[in-house]
This record gives structure tokens, C-alpha cells and sequence, in this order.
């Protein structure tokens, strides 16, 4: 996937070989996916006025169409948690769901990138149209990872040669569900991040980010993903969408987002596959 | 149950990439301490940078306060192996992606191997990993060709946000980043275009700058050759493995089994849209193949190694133009001088003050750096004999091919068509317009002409940075250094 976000294009610098050819990546990509979005549309209504959302209903499709983590790292999350001693093993978060209103996870990819990760979720309210829920969790950077990318085509802001960086997380998160059709998980967070100070100082930043989820067919979902984190001192913003499949066991998200900086716009694609056991 | 496992063990490990990694190392708002690090060293490789599109660049009011220099890169001018020389960093197997190795004999990297490996990031030179940033994401490549002028908006981005939060680190000194767009911008498009895009980038810079006044950032622009802006169209486009027999000469895939009395044969490195081509031979054969080559239409020069006059132990070269040795020389390298045979055809390559009449003139390198350095072939001996020896690489050709304007290699074509692309402008040769690239910055005074294979002793603040990254090793050439204060 294309790594930029081309907000600061180079302008027109001469024609095109076609008018198609004159219209930018960026350009195409919005055509196509508002095309496949009012496909995805119009062809679930039926579906959307015959299914509750939440019941099997028989069918293959899955029993988690309904996302119960987040999606963008760190920022989001969702209100709810995993039904009660269920296990979801996907690339994104392995996460169980243990007595007590807690999950356990953590990222399972990170450790393959050397830094080891934890997460523990506490629901505080279950409502039918309203859940909210507590979350703490730690990511471990060890020095130099920056250097932990597996493929050379992605580089971080973030480098420290000199320190170990403890991010640490700490969240609520509210899911509510004003219509059966539409999900809206909302969460603020602190991120404390401390070390020896050798690399940057140590701070804890706030952020606000939103995930609206739209579960237009039975076992699929589009979400759109926004988050600002900085607040009052902006560090950057996010934008993404994102589509959603549960399909029996199986379960798959992928989506792209921007982060937008005045320096820029930094695409970033994001994938989580997996299962539900 | 087995089978289920299988599949999400499989599934997992499909989407095991750096995709959510990526995405959280840059969600970190990081801040540092502009006192701690108030000066940044900024090197953007440009790949492609001409040295006449940058003087036209200044001529229009853009890099105000850069002093400019003429970058004398390696022959032949590709990519690979010019970085791989200017930053020092691990010998590649040959100039290219693809090459021919003589140790299995045979060609690696070639047809739709080679073409998937260009969009393929996984397989990256080391002179690449010696950059904190060089592509922009997996399909970076296929944007580069597809639509460059989107690709290098969105890798200017990144390339700034990049640098915004690296400086956040007290440590940072310098920052390298790779800039590939401008080469194909230069392959694809009007120069018009390319010097757009070129005058874009000035603003991008210039815009970083004015919103980050708490630091210096001190930029330098660095490209590994030139672009000579000659459109070569299709009946200039050279297809070699056509072209050998008509000299007499086989093309082959392997050397394997061919005996130096034997017919004449190469292998032709015929892999990207360029102004040369690599020609692996026997050694023996190698001075009458570049001969004969060198009467071809559309030779420019041919150069090989020759077998060292009686009396002579160094090594020896030759240049051959119009189907006859123009230049021969060795090289002393205790003495830092080569041994010029003034018997040739000096005049042509621009040589005539060294002598005339026979007999063997000394010559010093530096001089010779000095005294051809706005030339047409400028720092051509050097070129040569560093072109012919493992400089770089484990794997140099016997022979090499400079084409003569608008001559090019078509590379590798796809069957069925969809090749005339690509031919607004080519690099690669010996001639200064396919080799001089730039050197353009805000840090130093420089020379007028820089030779490429000494960049990192004029900027010693990202040789620093390269060995931290653990990248930097020895000099390309033992006798690649310049006195730079003694040229005028």
C-alpha cells in the first residue's frame, strides 16, 4: 500500500496523457470507494431492516459483527468487551475474555517487532444502547526501534538510540448505539511516556478519537475512524475508514488512514486478520 | 481442527507486517529540546538531479543560499552503484539489479525476475538501508512509474513529517532521505515537469524551514548522476541482442565453456532504459569486442582492460571510439598517477594537453581531476579504470558501452507492446550530460566539481550518521581522495 497522503501535492506540473490519466491517485480512490460504499448500500437495506444485530440468526455468519476493539493503534478502542470466555486471535490483538468484566490482550505483531505489549480491559456499565469501559495498557520500545521494521519501506518519526520508551496508555471508551444501524465508540485517552530522557522528555499527551461503525450487512461493518491527539497542544489528526468481516469463525479489517501534520499527510494502511475461538 | 489451525496460523503470518507497527510509531507525539539539538544536517538523494536543471532551478530564484557544484558521478551512471559509491556503503553484486555472475555463470535478475524485483521492496541494496528514509511505502515503486509527480507530493510528505519528529531526538544530528521521483519525472515527462518538480521541492523546503525556526536545518541536495534530457525515440533505441551478430560478435546468456580462440561472444546486461550497456566477455576477448562495438552507430565509447605494455606491471585500459583504441593508460597507484600513452587519439576526449607524438606521459590523478572536469568525459580515466575494477561491486564487465546522443538501450520490453514509455530522457553514459549530477547546499563553501566517490569526506556529518546506522565501509577506491584547497 501507497505510504503518502499527497495533501501537499506537487500541483500540476503538465498534462496527462488521458483526462483519466489527469485525475490523481487520491481522486480515484475517493470515486472508488464511494462507489463500492453505495453499492454496499444499497444492497444491504433489505438485510439491514430484516436483522438485529447481535443474533446469529442461524446463518454462518459470524457471532462478533460488531467490532469489540479498536482499530487505529492506541487511540481507539470500543466500549464493549468480548463475550464471556471468548478468545480472539487475530493479528491485531490476541484477546481473551476472562470472570470479572476483563480482557486481557495484547498486540501480537509488535513482539515480532521486539516490543512487548499488554492490555487490560474492564467494562464499568452495560447497557443495551450504551457501554463504557476502562483500559491500561503498556508497550515497551526498546532502544533503536525504529529499526524494527520488517520491510525497509516504512521509517518512524519516532527513533531512540539511547533509551528504552514505556508508552502507557490509559483510556475510557463508550459504545452507543443510538439506531441498529449505526455504533458510535468514542474514547479519551492519556499517554504517559517515560524513560530516561536521554532521547525526548518524558509527557503525557491527551487525544480524543472517534469510531463510527455502520454494520450494513450481516457479518460486514464499514467504519470511519477520526481522532485528534495533542488537543491543545495539536500534535497531529487522523482520518481512515475502514471495512469489517466476520464470517463464522473467521474475521478480517482492513482500512486506511491519514495522519495529517502540517508538515504533511502520512498514509497508513492497516490490516488485522483472524479468528474467533 | 488441524486444517482450521493451518489457516489462521497462515492468515496470521500473512498479516504479520509492519502496517499496524508503522502506524503506532508515528502516533507517539514525541517532543524534544531544540537546545539540545539546534543544528540539523539534512541530505536529501535526489535521485536524478541534473546539474543543468539545477542551475536553471537557481536561475529562477529557487535553493537561495545553496552554493551549487558539479557532481562527477561513476560510469556507468545508474543508480545502484552511484549510491553505493557516494555513501560507501557494501559492495553490490554488479551495476544493476540484474548482472551476470561468473562464478555460476549465468544471469541473475533477468526478464520478468528482474521487472517484479523493482516493484519488490524486500530485496533492498545496502546503499538504500543507509538512508532513514527511502521508499514510501510497498507500492511506492509502482506510484513512482504510474503517476510520479502524486508519488513525489506524497513522499515529500512523509520525508518532512519524518524529519519534524527525528529532530525531536537530542541525538539527531543529520537526517538522509531518498527522493526517487525526479528520476522518473526526467524518464516520463517534459523537462518542463521535471523542473517543476524540482522547483517544488524548493518550496517544500523553504516552507519546512519558516515553520520550524527552532532549529537550523542546513540542506543538501545530492543526485547520483544526471539526466541528459535527449529524447531517444524509437528507432534510436538500441536492441543489443540484435546488434552483436551484426559485429560478429554472439550474444550469449553464459560464458560458461567458451574458449578465448573461439568466436567472439558476450553476455549483454540489457535490463533498464539507459545510455550504456555492460558486456561480460573473457577477458582475452574483451579488447577486440569493445573494439568492434565501438564502430557500432551509435557508440559513443567503448572501455575495457588491456594487457600491460613489456616493461609495465600496473594496469592498463583502454577507450576505443570509431572502431579504434582512442586512449590507453595505466595506473600507478603508489604514485597516484596514471601513465598516459600519447599516441592515441587524445584530442577527441579532450586530452591533447597531456602530450602528443609517442612515448608514455605520468600523469597525476589530481591534475587530471582538475584539468578535465568541465569536459566532455570529464574525470575520465578515473571513471574508467574504477568502472572495470570491483569498485562498488563483485562483478565488473569486461567491456562497457557509452551510447552516442539520442541513443539508448531499450531494456527489458514487456511482449505485446506498452514499451514507448520512458524515452524523454536517459542517464547512464560517459558523457557529462548523462553523468554530472549536483551537489547544492546550505552547510559549506564548495569546489565546482566534486568527484562523487569523495562526497562523504566533504560532508563528514553524514558519514557519521551512516555508521550509525551501521552501513559505512571503506573507501570505494583506495586513491578515490582529492586535495580539494589546491584546485582554484
Amino acid at each position: 500500500m501507497h505510504g503518502g497522503g499527497g495533501v501537499a501535492a506537487t500541483g500540476r506540473v503538465g498534462g496527462g496523457a488521458s483526462c483519466w490519466r489527469g485525475v490523481s491517485r487520491a481522486t480515484r480512490l475517493r470515486l472508488l470507494a464511494a462507489a463500492v460504499g453505495a453499492l454496499l448500500f444499497f444492497t444491504a437495506r433489505p438485510c439491514l431492516a430484516a436483522s438485529e444485530p447481535g443474533s446469529s440468526g442461524g446463518s454462518s455468519w459470524g457471532r462478533h459483527r460488531l467490532a469489540t476493539s479498536g482499530f487505529y493503534p492506541i487511540w481507539e478502542d470500543t466500549g464493549s468487551l468480548l463475550e464471556p470466555a471468548d478468545i480472539q486471535l487475530a493479528s491485531n490483538g490476541f484477546r481473551v475474555r476472562i470472570p470479572g468484566d476483563v480482557q486481557l490482550g495484547l498486540q501480537p505483531t509488535y513482539y515480532l517487532h521486539r516490543a512487548p505489549n499488554l492490555e487490560a480491559k474492564v467494562s464499568i456499565l452495560k447497557r443495551a444502547e450504551l457501554q463504557l469501559a476502562l483500559r491500561q495498557s503498556v508497550i515497551v520500545l526498546f532502544r533503536n526501534a525504529q529499526d524494527r521494521m520488517i520491510t525497509p519501506v516504512y521509517a518512524s518519526r519516532l527513533t531512540n538510540p539511547n533509551s528504552n520508551v514505556v508508552l502507557a496508555p490509559a483510556s475510557l471508551h463508550a459504545t452507543w448505539r443510538p439506531f441498529s444501524f449505526l455504533l458510535v465508540h468514542g474514547s479519551a485517552t492519556v499517554l504517559p511516556m517515560l524513560s530516561n530522557e536521554k532521547d525526548f522528555e518524558n509527557r503525557a499527551v491527551g487525544g480524543l478519537s472517534a469510531m463510527v461503525e455502520l454494520p450494513v450487512v450481516r457479518g460486514h461493518s464499514l467504519l470511519l475512524h477520526g481522532g485528534e491527539v495533542g488537543l491543545w497542544d495539536h500534535d497531529f489528526a487522523y482520518l481512515g475508514a475502514s471495512y469489517r468481516l466476520n464470517y463464522a469463525w473467521f474475521m478480517m479489517q482492513l482500512g486506511f488512514a491519514y495522519r495529517l501534520r502540517p508538515e504533511g499527510a502520512q498514509g497508513s494502511p492497516l490490516l488485522s486478520v483472524g479468528a474467533y475461538l | 481442527m488441524t486444517r482450521r489451525s493451518l489457516t489462521v496460523a497462515a492468515l496470521l503470518a500473512l498479516a504479520a507486517c509492519d502496517w499496524d507497527y508503522y502506524a503506532m510509531m508515528n502516533s507517539v507525539p514525541i517532543r524534544g529540546d531544540p537546545a539540545a539539538n539546534p543544528v540539523v544536517h539534512v541530505m536529501l538523494a535526489v535521485d536524478s538531479l541534473a546539474y543543468a536543471a539545477a542551475v536553471d532551478a537557481q536561475s529562477r530564484g529557487a535553493f537561495p543560499g545553496f552554493t551549487l557544484a558539479r557532481h562527477l558521478t561513476g560510469f556507468p551512471g545508474t543508480s545502484d552503484i552511484s549510491w553505493t559509491r557516494i555513501l560507501h556503503t557494501a559492495p553490490i553484486e554488479s551495476y544493476e539489479l540484474q548482472y551476470y555472475d561468473p562464478v555460476e555463470n549465468e544471469l541473475v535478475y533477468s526478464g520478468y525476475a528482474g521487472l517484479l524485483m523493482h516493484a519488490v521492496p524486500f530485496d533492498t541494496r545496502p546503499c538504500y538501508e543507509a538512508f532513514d528514509f527511502s521508499a514510501n511505502g510497498l507500492t511506492n515503486a509502482l506510484y513512482n512509474y504510474e503517476s510520479p509527480r502524486y508519488s513525489l507530493g506524497t513522499t515529500l510528505d512523509n520525508v518532512f513529517t519524518l524529519l519534524e519528529g527525528r529532530a525531536q531526538t537530542r541525538s539527531t544530528e543529520a537526517f538522509l532521505a531518498f527522493i526517487n521521483e525526479l528520476d522518473a519525472i526526467g524518464h516520463m515527462e517534459p523537462y518542463e515537469d521535471y523542473l517543476e518538480a524540482l522547483l517544488v521541492l524548493d518550496r517544500r523546503i523553504e516552507a519546512f524551514k519558516a515553520a520550524h525556526p527552532e532549529r537550523t536545518w542546513l540542506f543538501t541536495l545530492v543526485s547520483d548522476h544526471g539526466h541528459n534530457f535527449i529524447s531517444s525515440p524509437d528507432e534510436k533505441m538500441i536492441r543489443f541482442h540484435d546488434e552483436l551478430p551484426r559485429l560478429a560478435i554472439e550474444a550469449v546468456d553464459s560464458l560458461e565453456g567458451r574458449d578465448a580462440d573461439g568466436p567472439l561472444a558476450a553476455v549483454p546486461i540489457v535490463h533498464a532504459r539507459v545510455t550504456y550497456v555492460a558486456l561480460h566477455t573473457l577477458q582475452e576477448q574483451a579488447p577486440e569486442v569493445a573494439r568492434r562495438v565501438s564502430g557500432a552507430r551509435f557508440t559513443d565509447l567503448t572501455i575495457a582492460k588491456l594487457p600491460a605494455p613489456n616493461g609495465h606491471t600496473e594496469p592498463w585500459y583502454g577507450v576505443w571510439r570509431d572502431g579504434g583504441l582512442a586512449l590507453r593508460f595505466g595506473f600507478d597507484a603508489r604514485a597516484d598517477s596514471y601513465l598516459v600513452d600519447v599516441s592515441g587519439a587524445l584530442e577527441a576526449l579532450d586530452l591533447d594537453w597531456i602530450g602528443s607524438g609517442k612515448g608514455i606521459v605520468s600523469v597525476g590523478d589530481q591534475e587530471l581531476f582538475e584539468r578535465t572536469r568541465y569536459s566532455d568525459f570529464p574525470d575520465l580515466l578515473y571513471r574508467t579504470r574504477t568502472a572495470l575494477e570491483p569498485a562498488g561491486l563483485e562483478f565488473p564487465a569486461q567491456v562497457l558501452v557509452s551510447f552516442r546522443h539520442p541513443y539508448a538501450s531499450v531494456g527489458f520490453e514487456v511482449p505485446g507492446g506498452g514499451n514507448a514509455i520512458a524515452i524523454a530522457s536517459f542517464h547512464g553514459g560517459m558523457h557529462r550530460l548523462d553523468a554530472t549530477g549536483v551537489v547544492l547546499t546550505e552547510a559549506r563553501e564548495l569546489p565546482p566539481a566534486i568527484r562523487s566517490d569523495t562526497f562523504l569526506e566533504l560532508f563528514p556529518v553524514f558519514a557519521a550518521r551512516i555508521a550509525e546506522r551501521g552501513m559505512l565501509r571503506a573507501k570505494v577506491d583506495a586513491n578515490e581522495s582529492l586535495d580539494y584547497s589546491s584546485m582554484p
